[in-house]
């Protein structure tokens, strides 16, 4: 075995303890879990995509780009105050942590209602998830993302509130934790919207 | 301003620019389908990785986790490309 690998071997074995995995090891495990579930998905459906690609293309044609590209805007924004959020509690500033959590839960939110309404034009239109294969997808994909973007956006309500109780310096692993889910709900977003919406 | 905050919202003009480019810059019907498809796929292949190295912080994790956040975002967009252009 050469001098690299066995260093490698070793960095696995007994990781340097300036390395910090943020949050509680069991949100990441699932959080990873998570993402291999969504990523079975989206091979699913590039993989039937490619048995009807007429029918996809009229379909996403019907998809509203500016609901879409608004509300990926809409969740990095919000990733970014939760970022921002943990950088203040870090320095133990608890009130400014508290009001980025705010910031990111009004994004949140801001992606609900956003969601409500396209989900309403769509139905309006008489477009259901019956209507055909695509629609399908993209109402169960949109719709477990949604749940994802709800529960994570109780998760920042709680976070906030706890926030602005903190006196001093918080343990930070809760509010890690709560972040990791927060980054993963946007990052699913960020490969779900240019599959139902961009792929031509 | 610390420096978490700086690099974070120099990352996040990254991810928006991004976005709008694939939103609104390579979705015209002007531009070549497959080229556009494709460049979409990479920015958000960059996208995922700038979230996960910075936002999530896996920079500072834990050899394993690197690895694990980088095979998914491989195994991922290779084979998503590939299906595309089969």
């Amino acid at each position: 075995m050469s001098s690299e690998s066995t260093g490698l071997a070793e960095s696995i074995a007994s990781p340097s303890p300036d390395r910090h995995l943020p949050g509680v090891e069991g949100v990441w495990v699932f959080v990873f879990a998570d993402m291999v579930v969504f990523a079975v998905m989206f091979g699913s459906f590039m993989a039937d995509r490619q048995s009807s690609l007429l029918l996809y293309e009229q379909s996403r044609q019907a998809l509203n780009l500016d609901f879409g590209g608004i509300n990926t805007l809409i969740l990095l924004t919000s990733s970014l105050f939760v970022v921002l959020a943990i950088d203040a509690l870090k320095r133990a500033h608890s009130t400014r942590g508290a009001m980025f959590f705010a910031l990111a839960l009004t994004c949140g939110v801001a992606f609900i209602i956003s969601k409500f309404f396209e989900y309403k034009e769509k139905l309006e239109a008489g477009i259901s998830m019956l209507s055909n294969d695509f629609f399908m997808y993209y109402y169960i994909m949109t719709g477990l993302h949604l749940i994802h973007v709800i529960v994570g956006s109780v998760v920042l309500a709680v976070l906030m509130v706890k926030a602005k109780k903190e006196r001093g310096q918080a343990d930070l692993s809760p509010y890690e934790s709560g972040a990791t889910y927060w980054h993963m709900v946007d990052l699913l977003w960020i490969c779900l919207f240019p599959l139902l919406y961009l792929i031509r | 301003m610390s420096n978490t905050a700086k690099y974070s919202l120099i990352v996040w003009l990254l991810l928006m620019l991004g976005t709008a480019a694939s939103t609104w810059w390579f979705s015209l019907p002007t531009m070549n389908a497959t080229v556009s498809t494709l460049a979409v796929m990479l920015i958000s292949a960059v996208k995922v990785a700038l979230v996960m190295t910075f936002f999530m912080e896996l920079k500072r994790a834990p050899l394993p986790w690197q690895l694990a956040g980088l095979i998914w975002l491989v195994a991922v967009s290779t084979v998503l490309i590939a299906i595309y252009l089969l």
